[in-house]
């Protein structure tokens, strides 16, 4: 029965991996079509190196140091690219908000140094487990964790402060953000169950994550929009001058009240 | 696959998390909807907003009456104890009155900084610590109303209090004047 059902998972994971390259080309494509790929240059790349792992997963023989230099090399990429997409999102969210572009800077800053401490701290769960039959694969799934878990508080942080002032989002940049989130978030807990039960779960965790990245994707294709249409969904002023005016004259009124109440 | 089973504690309980914070996340998600962020100004609260109302907090504040009521002739600890209470009813209306409408115009100066067309982090700061400050001592406020029948001096909401509510209103205006008309003065905070 176990050998049924790991046979199974491995069936499915190839069926995902592949159903992951066909949405992956296509989203590159209809964003090159609909004009997307200058706005969102590192979601692009992001979206063709899919079919390069496969490729390289699927054609290289396993087990041989070629695959191992060629898996090592394109891991750091890897990382280096979540950075590039969580950057591209913190541009998108606060491009049209000149306000609030050295707050926004801070605030990235700030959630940089504050997430790295939050993953340091979540990192002994890892440090406490017990020992495991591949060391270094086990180091290098840590630290995509810590990646992972870094990148989903950044990005966290950031929505926090769009809550806060309120930032209008256009249409495109509301879903990359929340969508890299939810990417990140996902990935980083599969990560930790992963690290925490051992490389036997290795393969049902596998096919957790290319779901994650097959369902994050398809909302993309379904819901991305041509820049002409994101641009009508995008911020505008929000607080007429009738509306201000008014307001100014009622805390004026609160102000002199107050101050009378109080003595002053 | 046995491995996954072995610790089933841990797996639902990351599954939840997960699931929980998948949630929230979809929350934000609609709440960011530009749609729905247009509409969240309540303008109908806004312009109802009268100052008058909040005349009676002050002074509901301050401990005067209770000391001109205990120099009146037949003067009962008991009198004082009732006119608390119904002074902490009247007060804790005020306060959710006031937090709701310093709610609303925070929110419209947050907006108005925002949409600013300069790099305004000074103000982002201030209107953030403002805030802050402001849940902070109505919090305050709160508690020491909630724990006034304890007699606990220290924890007695004061003027002060009261007046550093009016700081942050008298600061708000300024800094909304100001971003609304960039030609004016602001006022120091």
């Amino acid at each position: 029965m176990p050998t049924f059902r790991a046979d199974m998972i491995v069936a499915i994971s190839s069926y995902v991996e592949w159903a992951n390259v066909v949405v992956c080309l296509a989203l590159a494509y209809r964003m090159l079509r609909i004009g997307l790929i200058p706005r969102y240059p590192a979601l692009a790349v992001f979206l063709l190196m899919s079919p390069l792992l496969l490729a390289i997963s699927q054609f290289l023989p396993r087990n041989t140091n070629l695959y191992a230099q060629v898996y090592f090399t394109l891991i750091p990429l890897q990382w280096g690219l979540y950075f590039a997409l969580a950057y591209e999102a913190y541009r998108r969210v606060l491009e049209e908000h000149t306000g609030l572009a050295s707050a926004g800077r801070w605030l990235v800053s700030a959630g940089m140094a504050l997430s790295l401490a939050v993953t340091a701290l979540s990192l002994t769960a890892e440090l406490g487990a017990a020992h495991q039959r591949f060391p270094i694969l086990l180091g290098i799934h840590t630290a995509e964790r810590a990646i992972d878990t870094a990148l989903t508080l950044l990005l966290a942080i950031l929505l926090g402060f769009t809550l806060y002032f309120p930032v209008l989002l256009r249409r495109n940049s509301l879903l990359l953000v929340t969508g890299l989130t939810a990417f990140f978030l996902s990935k980083s807990l599969i990560l930790l169950l992963r690290n925490l039960l051992g490389p036997e779960t290795a393969q049902v965790f596998s096919l957790g994550n290319q779901l994650v990245n097959l369902a994050v994707v398809s909302v993309w294709m379904a819901r991305l929009v041509r820049p002409e249409s994101d641009r009508e969904s995008g911020p505008r002023a929000s607080v007429p001058r009738e509306h201000a005016e008014q307001m100014l004259r009622q805390l004026g009124a609160l102000n002199q009240v107050l101050l009378r109440g109080n003595g002053r | 696959m046995s491995a996954l089973f072995a610790n089933p504690v841990l797996v639902v309980a990351v599954t939840l998390c997960g699931t929980a914070l998948l949630g929230i996340l979809f929350l934000i998600h609609n709440h960011l909807r530009p749609a729905r962020l247009r509409d969240s100004i309540d303008w109908k609260r806004v312009q109802a907003f009268r100052g008058d109302t909040y005349r009676p907090l002050v002074r509901l504040l301050s401990g005067n009456d209770y000391e001109f009521l205990r120099r009146l002739p037949g003067y009962e600890p008991a009198i004082a104890n009732q006119l608390r209470r119904e002074r902490r009813r009247i007060q804790r209306r005020f306060l959710n009155r006031l937090e709701m409408d310093f709610t609303q115009l925070h929110l419209v100066a947050r907006t108005l900084v925002r949409d600013q067309e300069q790099d305004r982090p000074e103000l982002v700061l201030a209107l953030v610590r403002t805030g802050a400050e402001f849940r902070l001592n109505l919090f305050r406020i709160r508690l020491g109303l909630a724990l006034e029948p304890l007699g606990l001096p220290a924890l007695t909401p004061r003027p002060a209090d009261s007046e550093r509510l009016v700081d942050a209103a008298i600061w708000m205006q300024a800094q909304i004047k100001f971003l609304y008309a960039p030609a004016a003065v602001p006022v120091a905070g």
